[in-house]
């Protein structure tokens, strides 16, 4: 998976890493809720075309 | 005169305008101090007496002159390692980027140099704002003032530690998950995560474009208002820079806290995450003196912690792997441990999960700001816990993620740092006091009053 997305140059180390952090990542997403969200609920980037905020 | 380590910016702004004192005796007793002490703190990667005498020579010049700049005319200032000084290296702490030579000055270290800073260093950093306490890059971590062998927090470790050793009345640092207010919480100095897009972020290298912020630390609540107003502003150039103004920062220090409303934000810190028990101990205790003080203290309810946690870390980890992804690729070997693994968590977060993320944010900014309808401002815990032990890798791993500062890079109002006492060991605690964006001068004013009841500001670690 990690070669697939070019991250080929990995040692076994760096890739016990990159598990051990695409857990954490994966934790992170089921504490999200994301349950509450409805279609109408946009996200905090929605671009203003001309740069003015 | 008070031993000029121990100056504050104010404190030396009078001295130096009255020619009481000279900007180039200042930075020779700063020089001194930190060639005596930096080599068991480490709060400098790149000390530079050389142009911090220049900067002094050519204050001292001005000032006689009558061309006063304004209060940090003659005053040493450091910069975190990951904001550009023109010329000089911006390492973010890492092999990566040893040889990078900064081709301009970041644009709130050029407004410090226009201010008149006498500039003194690039400072300590978890690598590329992230990635700390390592022992495995180029140069060492900065360790706490307080106690050698103890975190000095982070990720703008130096600044904390630099400026609670009396080595600087003033550092800048930046905070994406709470790297400014967390290092002010371990050494016992004030840190403010100011509203987003207050500050410039242009000559800063991004961690995650929508969470960075950049922001002072230093002793008192009066510098850090001093501070902020000498670096806020509008840049037009910086995407994220806001165009409305939170005011003077300073405009209402003094005027005491009666009256105001403050919501304590206990379940962050009782219930979401159960705080050490010193550490509960001392918010309540400020919260308590608040009150004595005139405020009108209660308990508000929000989100709960690990909700804002998760959606810092999800959005933040997406946009750090974007900005490291090529050198992932090519030289993953040059990153420490700890921030290669950290930045790689953004690695498989999906393009739904981002956006979603996103989502989530607004509405939690949302329903976090309507509190504001009923309260000035809320305060609640900084980090859970003392300081650990620097090389005790579980104890990092244990505490690290313990803190109550994310929820603010997410809602991007101020959130400011302050001391609120010591542990039995001598450690620092603090708390958090924040307000809706562009309200610093509020927090600020909360702040002063605070510290001017209990002066935990007065006290300095001994052993430097």
């Amino acid at each position: 998976m990690a070669a697939e997305i070019g991250l080929a140059r990995l040692t076994e180390a760096h890739l016990q890493e990159l598990l051990r952090a695409t857990r954490a990542a994966r934790a992170r997403r089921a504490a999200l809720p994301v349950a509450t969200l409805v279609p109408a609920d946009e996200p905090s980037h929605v671009f203003h075309p001309g740069g003015g905020r | 005169m008070t031993d000029l380590a121990w100056l504050t910016v104010a404190e030396a702004a009078e001295l130096l305008r009255g020619r009481k004192l000279s900007p180039v005796e200042y930075a020779r007793a700063l020089i001194d101090r930190i060639e005596r002490h930096d080599g068991k703190l480490n709060a400098f990667l790149r000390f530079t007496p050389e142009i911090a005498l220049e900067d002094a020579r050519r204050a001292e010049a001005e000032i006689a002159r009558g061309a006063w700049r304004g209060p940090l005319h003659g005053v040493p200032y450091g910069l975190k390692d990951i904001v550009d000084y023109s010329g000089l290296p911006t390492t973010a702490h890492s092999k990566i980027l040893k040889d990078n030579i900064a081709a301009a000055d970041a644009h709130v270290a050029a407004k410090l140099k226009a201010a008149g800073g006498v500039f003194m260093g690039k400072l300590s950093t978890h690598e590329f704002a992230i990635g700390g306490p390592s022992f495995d890059l180029p140069w060492p971590p900065a360790r706490n003032p307080w106690n050698r062998d103890h975190f000095c927090g982070g990720s703008s470790s130096g600044s904390g530690a630099a400026t609670a050793a009396g080595f600087l009345p003033a550092a800048i640092g930046t905070d994406t998950g709470g790297s400014v207010r967390s290092p002010a919480s371990m050494c016992g100095v004030v840190g403010i995560k100011p509203t987003y897009g207050l500050v410039s972020r242009r000559g800063v290298l991004p961690l995650a474009y929508s969470l960075d912020h950049v922001g002072p630390l230093t002793r008192t609540a009066r510098d850090n208002a001093i501070l902020l107003d000498i670096i806020a502003g509008h840049d037009p150039l910086d995407p994220g820079s806001s165009a409305r103004t939170a005011g003077s920062s300073a405009a209402e220090l003094d005027r005491g806290v009666k009256g105001l409303k403050v919501g304590v934000i206990r379940h962050f810190y009782t219930r979401d995450m159960e705080a050490d028990r010193e550490v509960a101990a001392g918010i309540d205790a400020a919260a308590k003196k608040l009150a004595d003080l005139g405020a009108e203290v209660s308990e508000v309810e929000t989100a709960p912690l690990g909700e804002f946690t998760a959606c810092n870390r999800t959005i933040l980890t997406s946009e750090a792997y974007a900005v490291h992804e090529q050198w992932l690729r090519e030289r993953p070997q040059d990153y420490g441990a700890l921030a290669r693994e950290r930045i790689m968590a953004g690695a498989f977060v999906r393009a739904a999960d981002y956006v979603n993320a996103t989502r989530l944010r607004r509405k939690m900014a949302d329903a976090f700001h309507a509190l504001f309808s009923g309260i000035d401002v809320a305060v609640t815990a900084s980090s859970m816990d003392p300081p650990c032990r620097i090389d005790d890798p579980k104890a990092v791993e244990y505490t690290y993620p313990r803190q109550a500062r994310a929820p603010f890079n997410l809602t991007g109002g101020p959130a400011l740092s302050v001391p609120v006492g010591f542990s039995k060991a001598g450690l620092p605690l603090s708390m958090q006091i924040v307000g809706k964006p562009c309200t610093e001068a509020v927090v600020y004013r909360v702040a002063q009053a605070y510290e001017q009841a209990t002066q935990w500001v007065a006290r300095h670690p001994a052993k430097t």
